[in-house]
């Protein structure tokens, strides 16, 4: 076990994964997922399938109809980014919080950008490829949700403190592990895949991601691009520098990245109203 | 290495300070100079759109 494994199950209580995660994250493993199989689960947690018909109806999607059924919905959006927003929206109610330390709206507007980002530096990539960049956005920044869980007073000091640029020996100064690491850790504990765990380890020093470093590439500079441009907040007032290695790993060139990052914010300010759905 | 960030001529100075201290803080590689200014150029157009909006509202 690493140190900051101990670190983290010494002092947070990590939440459980809901049912419904282990069962979708068992089924993401699989190659071929029915329609059916979804719908199933979904429909175990009454709850949950309020929350997902509210998503599926939300102006985000834009459908002219009204989506009733969990069936239909799948239908509607098909079995992979179903699947995907299903996991995006059990992991944000389980691990919001109420703490003014880290105001949720702005949180996940933030996580929820860098998803469109990366999704849309990755349009060239498999469907599949684009989907998990968008969960690992989406995802990127949980360990700072285990920082406010651990103790929210003490996340409040630290950004109120002048630690506006990321630190992570900082953050393992205060914390015990900085918030790479814990999310790390959650990701591990809830199954989730070996990539979402890699991209949320390394999403600021991509250079040293063992495995994915495409994905990993997107959500750093997905990340940094939403700070710079103000889209949402999860904590960092400055912004810190892009990693050249990641960008010159995207293979972009210039023109390419600005007319993605201009479809990417086009398709965030129709985000804001999934977002308010979401939770 | 580094690069400094400049005020737009057009941008009131409200702004232009909200955009330096965006961009201003971190040493820039010369490997990502496009990729900054794709997002420089991008924020600015952001804040004017914001200022005209505002604008038009008052």
């Amino acid at each position: 076990m690493t140190t900051w494994d101990n670190v983290v199950t010494q002092q947070v209580d990590l939440p459980s994964a809901p049912a419904v995660v282990h069962q979708l994250t068992a089924l993401m493993a699989q190659e071929e997922v029915g329609s059916s199989e979804i719908a199933r689960i979904v429909e175990t947690d009454q709850a949950f399938t309020a929350r997902t018909l509210k998503l599926v109806n939300s102006p985000f999607y834009g459908f002219t109809r009204q989506i009733t059924s969990v069936d239909e919905a799948v239908a509607m959006l098909g079995t992979g980014t179903l699947q995907q927003l299903l996991l995006a929206t059990s992991v944000v109610s389980s691990l919001g919080t109420d703490s003014s330390a880290l105001p949720m709206d702005d949180f996940w507007m933030h996580c929820f950008s860098v998803g469109v980002i990366a999704k849309h530096l990755l349009e060239n990539q498999s469907t599949e490829t684009q989907n998990e960049a968008f969960m690992c956005g989406v995802l990127h920044d949980i360990g700072r949700l285990l920082f406010v869980k651990m103790d929210a007073d003490r996340y409040a000091r630290f950004y109120d403190g002048g630690s506006s640029v990321i630190d992570l020996a900082k953050e393992t100064q205060w914390f015990g592990a900085n918030h790479q690491e814990m999310g790390q850790v959650l990701a591990q504990k809830w199954n989730f895949p070996a990539s979402f765990a890699t991209a949320i380890a390394y999403h600021h020093n991509p250079e040293d991601a063992p495995q994915s470093p495409k994905l990993v590439a997107a959500i750093h500079i997905a990340d940094i691009s939403c700070h710079a441009l103000h889209l949402g907040r999860s904590g960092n007032e400055y912004v810190s520098s892009f990693s050249p290695p990641a960008w010159k790993n995207l293979a972009l060139t210039s023109q390419t990245f600005e007319a993605r990052l201009r479809r990417s914010l086009v398709e965030i300010g129709e985000t804001e109203s999934m977002i308010r759905n979401i939770r | 290495m580094s690069k400094d960030v400049q005020r737009p001529a057009s941008l009131p100075a409200a702004d232009g300070e909200r955009l330096m201290r965006c961009m201003s803080m971190v040493m820039h590689h010369e490997e990502v100079q496009a990729l900054v200014e794709v997002v420089e150029r991008l924020l600015i157009e952001q804040l004017a759109a914001a200022d005209q909006s505002e604008g038009e509202l008052s």
